[in-house]
């Protein structure tokens, strides 16, 4: 009776995924700078991240179920986030299309820069419903858990740079960065938690 | 907290897979209690004890008692 893959199939495939995904973009970028490709670059580029994105959500599905890690849960999760990633795209694309032609002011300038926003919040709002959904308790605890880590490492690179900045020793980072640096140290606790299980 | 879910798991020729189905847990979860990475929670335990026909206290002891 074995209880632990050694070696969860699509394991090697998931990275392979993530390792073609950066070879991919950085080509894409390149190209888009040197060609000076402008729009049809960063259409490019969308779509390369996009395609990526779907295969490496479904292989990383397909190695937490050989691993014992899936719930439906997670399954609905992950549906939520594509989604919102969607939104987020069309949203930011909106807005800098709005912000360069149509030049709006007032409350309208004020909704334009709001839309990049409702793609992240929906993200937020999908990470709070995985972590109330969740039955497993034991998964449930794992969620909290990297939550917390990714909180710990937005407050303290938070605090550090905002504290470097006000000196004049760093470059000033826009807040929106605040979701971004939370999902990498969520994601620096799973992959921690992985490497220990 | 002690448990010996493992040895009652064999006893049944279960695997984890079987056990967390069983549960209605995820596989990861019978292998983070039966190695004592997590301890579950009390209405968890007593699934468990109510699907193995035991009591708590005969699969669950305190690290304090060994």
């Amino acid at each position: 009776m074995i209880d632990t893959a050694a070696s969860p199939p699509g394991k090697r495939n998931f990275g392979l995924l993530i390792l073609a995904e950066f070879v991919a973009i950085g080509l894409a970028a390149t190209a888009s700078i040197m060609l000076d490709l402008g729009w049809l670059g960063a259409v490019m580029i969308v779509v390369l991240v996009a395609g990526f994105t779907l295969l490496i959500v479904r292989a990383g599905e397909q190695r937490a179920i050989s691993t014992g890690n899936f719930s439906p849960v997670m399954r609905r999760y992950n549906r939520r986030m594509l989604v919102a990633g969607a939104v987020y795209v069309v949203g930011l694309f909106g807005a800098i299309w709005a912000h360069d032609l149509l030049r709006p002011t007032g409350a309208v300038a004020f909704l334009f820069a709001f839309a990049p926003s409702v793609g992240v919040l929906l993200m937020v709002w999908a990470m709070a419903r995985l972590v109330t959904e969740e039955t497993d308790e034991y998964l449930r605890y794992r969620y909290v858990r990297s939550s917390l880590f990714g909180l710990a490492t937005l407050l303290t690179l938070g605090t550090v740079w905002g504290f470097f900045e006000q000196f004049d020793l760093v470059p000033h980072v826009p807040s929106w960065a605040a979701v971004p640096v939370f999902a990498i140290g969520l994601g620096i606790a799973n992959c921690t938690r992985r490497g220990r299980s | 907290m002690n448990n010996r879910l493992k040895v009652l798991r064999a006893e049944r020729d279960w695997s984890q897979g079987d056990l967390a189905e069983r549960l209605a847990v995820s596989r990861q979860s019978v292998n983070a209690i039966e190695t004592g990475k997590y301890d579950p929670s009390l209405p968890l335990a007593f699934r468990i004890a109510e699907l193995f026909e035991l009591p708590i206290e005969a699969i669950f002891t305190s690290p304090s008692k060994g």
